[in-house]
């Protein structure tokens, strides 16, 4: 899930880090929260936040880094602090009313049968996104989604997290995990549907 | 199989994790309903459109910007100090 990894450069870098040298913790830095900072705009859709909560996420690190077990990479390690910073924020922010979500499901006759007969409009979509405009509009979309289906959505399908790992960061079951990835993706594939041409019966 | 069935295995199938006799039920679905078949077309370009729009415009990870580098350094010193003198 997270790229540049070394087993043999992570080793050195933890063990010149638990000897509390000072350049080891800024080299940990300067390798690192690029990617967390990407992942805490992500997050939470705003660039002084998400600057606090990568700092926030090395504080919780540098404190932490007598636990940390070496099982799993750095980078993850750092990348999971990182979630878990952007996390805490969004839960303390002031709620903004979210809209449900349910109206944006599938539908079924009683037969079992599709209410919508969709159109395939895959092929315009794969060259819209090309256009800055088009890849605005799409994440305006992701925005739409309240925070819990949202941030699934994010783990599973950018940050490339599994199920289980994602249940893990988020403190949820498996099965929770699985409800909202697919209540999340059939709720997005609607509004770009509505944008890309489709037309509900 | 019906098509509510085949939407609730979707992401089972996208993942590869059906087992065999479903798999085989949702892709003779898949073969017969038309509907379906596109419906799981736009769902995987979804999915895809979603990852191009959120990696596409994000700043390179080198782009660190040097605030928030000189930030943490300085929140480390203080982190430090801190535990020392617990």
């Amino acid at each position: 899930m997270v790229a540049v990894a070394d087993p043999a450069q992570d080793a050195a870098l933890l063990q010149a880090l638990r000897s509390g040298q000072d350049e080891a913790f800024e080299r940990l830095v300067r390798i690192h929260s690029g990617r967390m900072l990407s992942v805490c705009r992500r997050i939470l859709r705003n660039d002084e936040e998400a600057k606090d909560a990568v700092q926030e996420a090395f504080v919780s690190a540098f404190r932490g880094l007598k636990n940390f077990e070496g099982t799993s990479q750095l980078g993850t390690w750092l990348h999971r602090i990182a979630v878990n910073a952007s996390l805490m924020r969004l839960r303390s922010r002031k709620r903004r009313p979210e809209e449900s979500i349910d109206d944006f499901q599938p539908t079924f006759k009683d037969d079992g049968h599709a209410r919508i007969e969709p159109r395939d409009w895959s092929p315009s979509a794969e060259q819209l996104v090309q256009s800055r405009e088009t890849r605005d509009f799409v994440r305006g979309c992701i925005d739409q989604l309240p925070d819990a289906y949202r941030v699934v959505l994010l783990l599973r399908d950018i940050e490339e997290h599994d199920t289980a790992e994602a249940a893990e960061i988020l403190g949820v079951t498996d099965g929770v995990v699985k409800v909202r990835l697919h209540r999340a993706r059939h709720a997005l594939r609607r509004l770009l549907a509505d944008r890309f041409g489709e037309r509900a019966l | 199989m019906t098509c509510r069935e085949v939407y609730g295995f979707l992401d089972d199938f996208l993942e590869g994790t059906l087992d065999p006799a479903t798999f085989e039920s949702f892709e003779a679905h898949l073969g017969r309903c038309s509907s379906c078949k596109t419906y799981l077309t736009t769902y995987r370009a979804t999915v895809a459109a979603a990852r191009a729009s959120e990696l596409a415009d994000a700043p390179s990870f080198d782009e660190v910007p040097h605030d928030m580098v000189e930030a943490i350094l300085a929140a480390r010193v203080d982190a430090f100090n801190q535990q020392r003198s617990e």
